[in-house]
């Protein structure tokens, strides 16, 4: 096997305020190999979402210490300054944030903020061009009317179009790996299957890998090759999404598989 | 559907447009109007004087009348006007420079570098505008440039406490959190994404600190620190006019009435811009 395309080892996050010290993230150790859709699933205020921002350091550094190793194409993330930073954000690895509506900025149209990241990787692009590939992205996300979409402010259009747009806006300068926090959660279901159609594509194609952030165990079994299942800060369990869907060891993972047929039971 | 929505939202702006700040624009472009052609369609100066017609009425020869030394009224309120605008252009490039700068890197540096700037304008907020005008007549003597820089002293302050303040809330959002996630830097997100989200505030507090500037002055003039005869100021003219209010009551009514509508204009275009901005921005980000 080669050499997976981010390894993350010992990682733990802490919050340290003036009363107290508290350990959000305990130790958690995985690794995402290169075209892998790697799932990350668990409870709200499991730490799912703190494990990608602590990936990219957005979390401000004055509250939350971040310890362990962090290892991405030969660079160690963790000793980089934050101009060293930057040249990773958006470019190697890109974060699509969870909630659509507060993901995009309300006085800048769609056009300025997909160009904001294509120029930022791509100096030399004219604006044409950029407008182009933009647009071009807009229609592979499935955003119908994309050339109209792209003079829209954010408080026109609907919560899953933002979503395709915040997207779009993450993938557009083509990253290595995609930190997807929640990616499908204000999309129906066709939608939702068409986006992880486009992911496996993308992983296919553009040698992309995706960590999943998810608590849709649907999401995951549909289209994610391992899944990671994180509880109260700690990594329970990993395996292959078979290995966890049909013989779950940890009594968290049965838990939670239970409780997705009991409601598919219900439904019926 | 999309396009019945774009049509509601310009209808809803529309109609606080013109609901309140349309009033307002009028009255202020009537008065810009006064001020700049004013002087020149009358035939008097601002300090000449006619003896003869010492406290005349308004009539035709003396549109607004004429005070005791027989000075036109009309043209000495056209040029209250002009001194009125000079202070409120300089409260406006100030607010502007200082009170966003000042505010933005509160907003931005850490908390400790916030709360001393923080301190430090509470401080200064914390001196009079009456002796900060009487310490500078004294140094500079009474004129312009002190009554500017008296009135400035404090006012850019509220701007930059506004400033901090939205920073602070929206540096938290997560349209922020993704712009960092494209690796942009701090200016960068200053310039493009913070600052344009708080231009309402920004635009609403400025038409707060402009009449309170404008008052500041014709207030200080009233008493005597401000500008000087035979210079005119509605706050002089106001005060020159009080004690003939009960023979002459058009020598303290002009100025005032100008006064008061510089202040009414101001306020009407306030309040319609912020109605205009809180009802497209309530239902998007708050």
């Amino acid at each position: 096997m080669s050499d997976p395309l981010l390894s993350v080892s010992q990682l733990s996050l802490f919050h340290q305020s003036q009363q107290q010290h508290t350990q959000l993230i305990q130790e958690i150790s995985f690794f995402i190999q290169k075209q892998e859709i790697v799932g990350l699933v668990g409870e709200s205020g499991s730490g799912k979402s703190l494990t990608a921002q602590s990936i990219l350091q957005l979390l401000p550094r004055k509250n939350f210490k971040i310890s362990g190793s962090i290892h991405f194409e030969d660079k160690e993330l963790l000793t980089l300054s934050e101009k060293e930073l930057r040249q990773i954000r958006g470019k190697r690895i890109a974060l699509m944030s969870q909630d659509p509506s507060a993901a995009l900025n309300p006085t800048l149209t769609i056009q300025t903020q997909l160009l904001e990241g294509l120029c930022r990787t791509n100096s030399k692009i004219t604006k044409k061009e950029a407008i182009r590939i933009s647009t071009e992205w807009l229609e592979r996300m499935h955003v119908p009317n994309a050339s109209l979409r792209m003079r829209q402010y954010p408080h026109e259009l609907s919560g899953g179009t933002k979503q395709r747009i915040a997207l779009a806006m993450a993938l557009i300068s083509e990253p290595a790996l995609l930190l997807a926090d929640e990616p499908t959660t204000a999309l129906d279901m066709t939608v939702q299957a068409e986006i992880l159609l486009l992911f496996k594509e993308l992983v296919q194609k553009n040698q992309l890998s995706v960590l999943l952030i998810t608590h849709d165990l649907g999401v995951v079994a549909n289209c994610c090759d391992r899944v990671l299942v994180l509880k109260a800060g700690h990594l329970v369990e990993t395996g292959t999404v078979d290995e966890i869907f049909s013989t779950p060891k940890h009594a968290y993972t049965q838990s939670l598989l239970q409780s997705k047929r009991n409601l598919l039971a219900y439904a019926n | 559907m999309q396009v019945s929505v774009t049509l509601s939202h310009s209808q809803r702006f529309k109609y606080h447009f013109y609901s309140m700040q349309m009033y307002g624009i009028l009255i202020l472009c009537f008065l810009i109007l006064m001020m700049s052609v004013g002087p020149y369609i009358s035939t008097y100066h601002y300090d000449q004087m006619h003896l003869a017609a010492k406290n005349h009425a308004p009539s035709w020869n003396f549109w607004f009348g004429t005070d005791d030394l027989g000075r036109d009224i009309f043209v000495r309120t056209c040029y209250g006007a002009r001194i009125s605008f000079c202070i409120a252009i300089a409260t406006v490039c100030i607010d502007l420079f200082l009170g966003i700068f000042v505010g933005s890197l509160a907003g931005l540096a850490n908390p400790k570098v916030d709360e001393c700037v923080m301190r430090l304008l509470d401080i200064l907020y914390s001196i009079p505008t009456l002796l900060t005008a009487i310490l500078l007549s004294v140094f500079f003597g009474s004129g312009l440039l002190s009554i500017v820089i008296a009135v400035n002293v404090i006012s850019w302050i509220t701007m930059a406490r506004i400033v901090r303040g939205q920073i602070l809330l929206l540096k938290e959002m997560d349209f922020i959190l993704a712009v960092r996630s494209l690796g942009a830097n701090s200016s960068y997100i200053l310039l493009k994404h913070l600052l344009p989200n708080t231009w309402g505030p920004i635009m609403v507090t400025l038409t707060m600190t402009i009449p309170s500037a404008i008052f500041s002055e014709a207030f200080l003039s009233f008493l005597g620190l401000g500008i000087q005869a035979p210079m005119a100021s509605w706050g002089t003219m106001a005060y020159e006019g009080l004690p003939a209010l009960q023979y002459y009551p058009w020598r303290l009514f002009f100025p005032a009435a100008f006064i008061s509508l510089t202040m009414l204009s101001f306020y009407l275009i306030g309040e319609g811009l912020k109605k205009t901005f809180n009802s497209s921005y309530s239902e998007n980000i708050l």
